[in-house]
Formats: C-alpha cells, sequence, structure tokens
C-alpha cells in the first residue's frame, strides 16, 4: 500500500503534516531517526503509521505514565486493539499477564524502568521487533529540561550491531541535546528531522505587573473581555484552586486542574473543558498531556516557567487548528526569585551529597540517609543514580553542570519577559532556529497586535446549566 | 451531615477511652488487631475503612478546627465536650464501611463507564475518550458487555430501569439521587465535578463526598439484599469483602480448626503468644460460630460485663483490677462477644 493510502485508511487524514513523511521514509527503510516536533505536530503519527507497513511489533518507551496511558487510548480509539502499557502500575497479576502474550500485542509501551528489568528485557529481546521508538527523548540529556535518571539506563540497550531502527522523538531539543540522544541510544548516522519551533498561529505578549495583587486583576479583566477556551498556568496547586474560585465567582464556567485531584475529577474536568462546558482551566504544568483540543485560543502564565522549553510546550496547546491564539505571560519582579528556589530545591549542594554519601557509607538506609541530608525525593533519586556510576567528587561536578544547566535556562526566561526586541524571535533562539518577527499580529514588544478577534462578542456570556432532575438525567443519558 | 459530625459519633463512642489516633486508623482501615477490636468494642464498624485516603494533615486539621470550637478535648484521649454532644446531632447515617473498604469506589467506577459507554452506543458514537482509565475498570466493563446477549439500545433501557427502581426502593434521599446521577457522563453530558455540585446544592465539597459515599453503601446493600436487579447486581461482583480476617489470621484459624492450641500454633508458626491471641480476637469479632467456650465460661463472661455496666468502661486496666484471675486476653475475648443474651 502507498503510504498516503494507509494514511487516509487508517487516521483518516488526506494529507501528512510538514516532515512527517521524511522519517517515516528513514524508518521503513531500516534507518534511525530523531524527530523533534513542535507540541501537537503529529509527532506520533511518526511511529504509528510506518507500524502498520512493517511485520513485528512497536516498542515505545515512554517516561511518563500519563504519557504512555494516553498514547494508549489515542490508538484504541483508533480501533487498535493490539496495544499494551507495561508499567509499575500494573498489579502483578495483569504485569505477568501481558508479559505472557507480549507477542500478539503490535503496540508495546514501556517505561524505562520495566525495560531495564532483566526479565522484561529478555522477552523484549525474543520479539520480532519492526523498530523502537523512544519519546520524549530530551530527558535522556543533562542538558534537556526534565532530565530523568532513569533513562540514561537505556544507554545499554542499543549498543547491539544488530538491531531494529531506533526512532527518538521529542518536541524540544537544541543541538546538544540532540547530540547527547545519539550518543546514549547508540544512534547510527541517524536522520534528523527537525520542524521549526515557531507557531505562526500564536501571539506573544509580557505583561509587567507590580504583584500578585495585579495580576489577579489583569486576569479577572481579561477573562471578562475576552474569549476562551483558556489555560491560565499557575505555580502550585493551592493556586490553582484559588484562583478557579474566584474566576468562577465572577460566572465564568472555570475548574482548577492538578496531580492532586483524584481521577474521577481529573477526567470530568477534561471532558468538560473539550466538549465546551468549560472555558477555562486553572492549572499546574500537571495540565497539557491528554488533552485533545484544538481550538484553545488563549494561554496565559502567571507565574514563570522555569525553562524556554516548558514554556514553549504549554503554549503550543493553543492554536492547533491554525486560527489564531493568544500567549500571555504575566511577570513581576520577584518571580525569579520564586522559580529559582523551586528549582534549586531539587538540587543538592556540595555539602549535601557529600553527607548523603557518607551516611551511605556508613549503611544507612537511602530514605533515612536522604531525610537527614535534607534531601527532596527528586533529589536523591539523582544522586543515587549518580553515586551508582562515579565517585563522590565526580557527582558533585556533574551536579554543579546541573545547576549551571537549570540557572542558565532560568536566565533564558530572565532576558525573555524583559526583553524589548521581538519575542518571537527570542524564544526560539533559544532552541538555536531563527525566525524573523511575524508582519502582523507577532507580539507586545512588536506593537503590531490587533486582539479585536479576541474581544467577547456579548458582554452577557452566563449559560446557566440547567440542573437536570435525576430521572431526567438518567433519561438523557440512557434513554 | 459533615465530615465534623461524623468524628463527633465515633469520639462520643469512643468517649475518654483512645486517642485521636485510634479514630484515626479507623477511618483510613489500618488492619491492626487493635483497631479490628476497636471497631467492635465501640460499634463502630459502619465508619471502618471509610476514608481510605484520609491524610493525617486533614484528620489533624479537622481535629484542631473542632478543639477550636470547643466540640472535644484532647488529653492523650479523646473527650467530646458538652457542647460536642449538643452538635453531633441525631441523624443516622446507613454507611457500611466494615462491608466495603473503599471497594464502593470501583462499583462507582464501573458504573461511570457503563452508563458513559451505553450512552455513546445508544446514540451511534463508537469513539469517545473513557472516563475511567484504570484498566481494571475497562477490562471490568468490556468483560460485562461481551456477556450480553441484548441490544445496546435496550440494555441502556434497562440499566436505566434498574438504577431509577433501586434509587427508589434503598430508601436514598431525593438529594443523593441527584448527586449520584450528577457525576454520570454520557452522550453530550459531562458528569459535574464535586466544587460544581457544591456550587448549585449550596453544600460544602466534603458533605456532598460523604452523601455520595453513603448512598454508594445504601445501593450496594439493597442489591446485596435484592438481585432482581441482573445489571447492577453484576456490577456490584467483588466490591464486597468476602474474607474479613486478614490473611495471618486465616492461617491461624486453619491451624485452629485442625486442633491446635494457641500455644502450640504460637511455636508452628514462630510468632508471638500476643499475635496468636490477636488472631483469636479476629476470628472472634468475625465468625458467628467462634467456639469462645474453649476460653472462658459464662459465669466469667456475666461477672465482667456486671462490671463494664458498672464502671461504664470497657478500658481493660480497669477490668483487668476487677477481675485479676482472667488473663487479658480472656478479657477481651469476652467484651468482644458481648453481653449474654437474657
Amino acid at each position: 500500500m502507498e503510504l498516503q493510502e494507509v494514511l487516509y485508511q487508517k487516521f483518516g487524514y488526506e494529507s501528512f503534516r510538514p516532515g512527517q513523511q521524511e522519517v517515516i521514509t528513514e524508518l521503513l527503510a531500516g534507518r534511525d531517526a530523531v524527530a523533534i516536533f513542535p507540541t501537537g505536530m503529529g509527532k506520533s503519527l511518526c511511529y504509528q503509521l510506518p507500524a502498520y507497513m512493517l511485520d513485528g511489533t512497536v516498542v515505545i518507551i515512554s517516561p511518563l505514565v500519563a504519557l504512555m496511558e494516553d498514547q494508549v487510548a489515542n490508538l484504541r480509539k483508533h480501533k487498535e486493539k493490539r496495544v499494551v502499557a507495561i508499567n509499575s502500575f500494573l498489579s502483578r497479576q495483569e504485569k505477568e499477564l501481558a508479559l505472557s502474550t507480549l507477542a500478539q500485542y503490535k503496540f508495546i509501551f514501556l517505561s524505562p524502568e520495566m525495560m531495564m528489568q532483566p526479565s522484561v528485557r529478555q522477552l523484549v529481546q525474543q520479539l520480532h521487533i519492526a523498530f523502537f521508538v523512544v519519546d520524549e527523548a530530551h530527558c535522556i540529556s543533562e542538558w534537556g529540561f526534565d532530565f530523568r535518571p532513569d533513562y540514561l539506563r537505556l544507554k545499554e540497550l542499543f549498543s547491539d550491531i544488530e538491531r531494529a531502527p531506533v526512532l527518538a522523538l521529542t518536541a524540544t531539543a537544541n543541538d546538544k541535546v540532540v547530540e547527547d540522544i545519539i550518543t546514549y541510544l547508540h544512534m547510527r548516522n541517524p536522520h534528523i528531522e527537525r520542524q521549526p519551533m515557531d507557531r505562526p498561529a500564536i501571539s506573544y505578549s509580557v505583561m509587567h505587573l507590580n504583584n500578585e495583587l495585579a495580576k489577579t486583576e489583569w486576569i479577572i479583566k481579561r477573562l471578562a473581555t475576552t474569549i476562551g477556551p483558556g489555560v491560565i498556568y499557575v505555580a502550585s496547586r493551592k493556586r490553582a484552586d484559588e484562583l478557579s474560585a474566584i474566576i468562577r465567582e465572577r460566572g465564568i464556567p472555570t475548574a482548577s486542574y492538578h496531580g492532586g485531584k483524584e481521577q474521577d475529577e481529573r477526567s470530568i474536568i477534561q471532558q468538560q473543558f473539550v466538549q465546551g462546558e468549560l472555558e477555562w482551566i486553572c492549572a499546574t504544568n500537571a495540565f497539557g498531556m491528554g488533552i485533545h483540543k484544538d481550538d484553545i485560543r488563549q494561554i496565559i502564565h502567571e507565574h514563570l516557567p522555569a525553562t524556554p522549553s516548558a514554556y514553549i510546550q504549554e503554549v503550543g496547546r493553543a492554536g492547533r487548528d491554525g486560527e489564531k491564539a493568544a500567549a500571555t505571560l504575566l511577570y513581576s519582579e520577584r518571580d525569579i526569585q520564586k522559580v529559582k528556589f523551586i528549582v534549586y530545591e531539587d538540587l543538592p549542594d556540595e555539602q549535601q551529597i557529600l553527607y548523603y554519601h557518607s551516611l551511605l557509607q556508613s549503611r544507612t538506609p537511602c530514605q533515612l540517609a536522604a531525610e537527614q541530608a535534607g534531601l527532596s525525593e527528586v533529589a536523591s533519586r539523582l544522586l543515587d543514580y549518580y553515586l551508582e556510576q562515579y565517585d563522590v567528587e565526580n557527582v558533585v561536578r556533574q551536579i554543579q553542570q546541573i545547576y549551571q544547566v537549570k540557572e542558565k535556562q532560568i536566565a533564558e526566561m530572565e532576558s525573555y519577559v524583559k526583553s524589548d526586541s521581538c519575542l518571537r524571535e527570542k524564544l526560539v533562539q533559544f532552541f538555536g532556529e531563527n525566525t524573523l518577527p511575524a508582519e502582523t499580529d507577532c507580539c507586545s514588544n512588536c506593537q503590531n497586535l490587533d486582539e479585536d478577534w479576541l474581544i467577547k462578542s456579548e458582554i452577557s456570556t452566563e449559560r446557566e446549566v440547567e440542573a437536570l432532575q435525576w430521572r431526567d438525567r438518567l433519561l438523557q443519558l440512557l434513554g | 451531615m459533615s465530615f465534623d459530625s461524623i468524628l463527633l459519633t465515633i469520639f462520643q463512642r469512643l468517649h475518654g477511652e483512645r486517642s485521636a489516633q485510634g479514630v484515626y486508623h479507623i477511618l483510613r482501615g489500618k488492619k491492626s488487631g487493635q483497631t479490628l477490636q476497636d471497631v467492635e468494642y465501640y460499634q463502630v464498624k459502619s465508619y471502618y475503612a471509610l476514608l481510605p485516603h484520609l491524610t493525617a494533615s486533614e484528620f489533624q486539621q479537622a481535629l484542631e478546627r473542632m478543639q477550636a470550637d470547643d466540640l472535644i478535648y484532647i488529653n492523650e484521649l479523646v473527650y467530646v465536650t458538652a457542647k460536642g454532644q449538643m452538635a453531633t446531632g441525631s441523624e443516622m447515617w446507613r454507611f457500611n464501611g466494615w462491608n466495603y473498604r473503599g471497594l464502593e469506589r470501583e462499583f462507582a467506577r464501573r458504573l461511570a463507564l457503563l452508563v458513559q459507554t451505553l450512552s455513546n452506543l445508544r446514540s451511534g458514537e463508537t469513539m469517545f475518550m473513557p472516563i475511567q482509565k484504570e484498566l481494571p475498570t475497562q477490562q471490568f466493563i468490556k468483560g460485562f458487555l461481551r456477556n450480553q446477549s441484548s441490544s445496546m439500545i435496550s440494555l441502556s433501557t434497562s440499566l436505566r430501569k434498574e438504577l431509577e427502581y433501586v434509587f427508589t426502593h434503598s430508601s436514598l434521599s431525593d438529594l443523593q439521587c441527584t448527586i449520584v446521577s450528577g457525576r454520570l457522563t454520557g452522550y453530550k453530558l459531562t458528569g459535574s465535578t464535586w466544587e460544581q455540585m457544591a456550587d448549585r446544592l449550596n453544600m460544602s465539597v466534603k458533605t456532598i463526598q460523604l452523601y455520595y459515599l453513603e448512598a454508594l453503601h445504601m445501593l450496594l446493600d439493597y442489591l446485596q439484599h435484592h438481585p432482581n436487579l441482573p445489571l447492577l447486581s453484576e456490577l456490584a461482583i467483588g466490591c464486597r469483602v468476602d474474607t474479613y480476617l486478614t490473611q495471618s489470621a486465616e492461617r491461624t484459624q486453619k491451624l485452629f480448626e485442625r486442633g491446635y492450641s494457641v500455644e502450640q500454633i504460637a511455636s508452628l508458626r514462630n510468632l508471638k503468644l500476643s499475635t496468636i491471641e490477636d488472631h483469636f480476637i479476629e476470628m472472634a469479632a468475625n465468625m458467628e460460630s467462634f467456639p469462645y467456650k474453649e476460653f472462658i465460661t459464662e459465669e466469667q463472661r456475666d461477672t465482667v460485663w456486671r462490671h463494664v455496666e458498672q464502671l461504664q468502661t470497657k478500658r481493660l486496666r480497669l477490668l483487668k483490677q476487677q477481675c485479676p484471675e482472667l488473663s487479658y486476653f480472656q478479657l477481651r475475648l469476652i467484651i468482644i462477644i458481648g453481653r449474654r443474651e437474657s
């Protein structure tokens, strides 16, 4: 079958998005590839489509359980039943069942720690594998914005001479990160497909405000006069709840979304947002994955994201339908301090490292040692990994390097909010790209924003959702 | 109904005999001999494992609030003040925590997914994002639907009829019917979040969640005794605790049935005598036919209960002073099996 034909029959699309065909062709020819596509620009299709043109299983290694579940749900939605996710959330029985029937699946999703379990690895190696996919591949690099030590363990996996091709996927990676990905995954002269980070549909603004109160007021006014659907990213769960309550009081359908909410509640909120019953979501960075909504018109950041990558990913959730969308970052002077505090909390300093190490040497249990050294959970996991690999002096050096990376990323964000030149240009430059300011609707510094399209047409949009009597509700649901 | 009033109810039953931590363990459903014994002694089984996810800080906050409001005071043990007694109210909860222990939530998940699936299918929509992400729940519903022979449309109507029937016959309040149905999602009709319900009903989120929980227990209790609702009964399978004994106690029970004594079991299993005694207490609490007469006489039972009434306490240390000839194990046993029917 022709590529185009499969694209239409299996996925219902008439044509490829930029870059997809190139990646797919490489994979089909048995070569490695790195695909760097901005969020929402069709990364997943790069492995889903060739899977149907090749014999054998596709093994996808994915670092986040939520992401994995989302990919699985998406495939199932497209009527693909031969798909399984194996991660630490499975019970022992479920895991055993899945592993004993591994060969019957077309798509196998694995978390890195599962993949590296010798028993699992052995089973996987017995399969006839079409190709491997490493999702969110930037996590393997210390230079990436959410480095995961677990991922480094994959290093050994692809060193075999005779192995199936590897496809590395990521939304953001500068040259340094790409270099790491290629080295660590033992990729052989891979094809690198990089799609521009710039999203022409999105306009950028930075608003300087005096304090948190001013931000709240700005948001209230903004939401009263401009359209959704939109997402407001905030720094903490508590703030998400708080701000959402304030907005709801103004009669605007809003909910908060964060990892602290029970699963049922999160499902309902997602569903309501996708269906248009909710206009705004106040969210922590937990919100985003698994939200398939093309018509998000606004993204507002009430806090300063710690890295340009995080910012561009979150902003990239807007305007996927190609229509105009607005990204606004609210900034006040103390935000830099705040973000530094949050980021450095998870990075141990030299003293902590040495103390933790000495505790471990004297056979103190890991958890206790971490507690005594005042390490956060993330920090102790990071150290555990490094201490396994290097001697303690080198660990100190490594951590200092990470510290410098984080410092640089925060400095980049600082230079972004304080810039007086084109924001669009500035943002993509962090990823080693160049772009020209857009002629219209570029950014607050280009001063060519025409936001008429954003203005709410009717003042009173209060859609009183008629609360159904319970009998009527059951009748409407089930007939 | 509020969280505070539930706490007050429990505190009142345990008045001055247990610490706040003990109540926390009861609500979370801790499987220790002490907690299992407490729920039996003080007749708070219906609150056992009511809130398996209650956090220590949530609980602590409630305690502080209630102390500040002068409803309770804590002096190692928890006492309910006169004001607290007034505030407890006389509402009768119909929780059945003992029998469900958090499993009622699985029933709710299954119901939500089944309603969403049928609602979409009957409207001709075969693609939708499942509202329940848990694999076991999804697998259960898949299996459930595979075993049905009638069409999706008639299945959907039958489910609606069963729901209506059980709502009206299990003495759910109108409010509870609204809450339970309001959480359901279907074709072009999404369920409400707790906050949205709280706004609409003008009540706190916590209160609504407790009414919801009670409603689930009432529905499941009803289904337990009325097998004439085939669809819902099938959804309820496995949502009720079937073995009340901890695994370890079950092993002790097997040995006891084979004729071993308490001491023999302890040495066979290489466990402390007191652990095995805990198991026996657990067995006495859960088995109607527990042969308690092998350990105590009816006279001893009567004597201890007379002291309980006189002293108005079930605290073992005080009872032991009155009946020094009895072991603590015997005293616990007597309290667990209750007084003799007159």
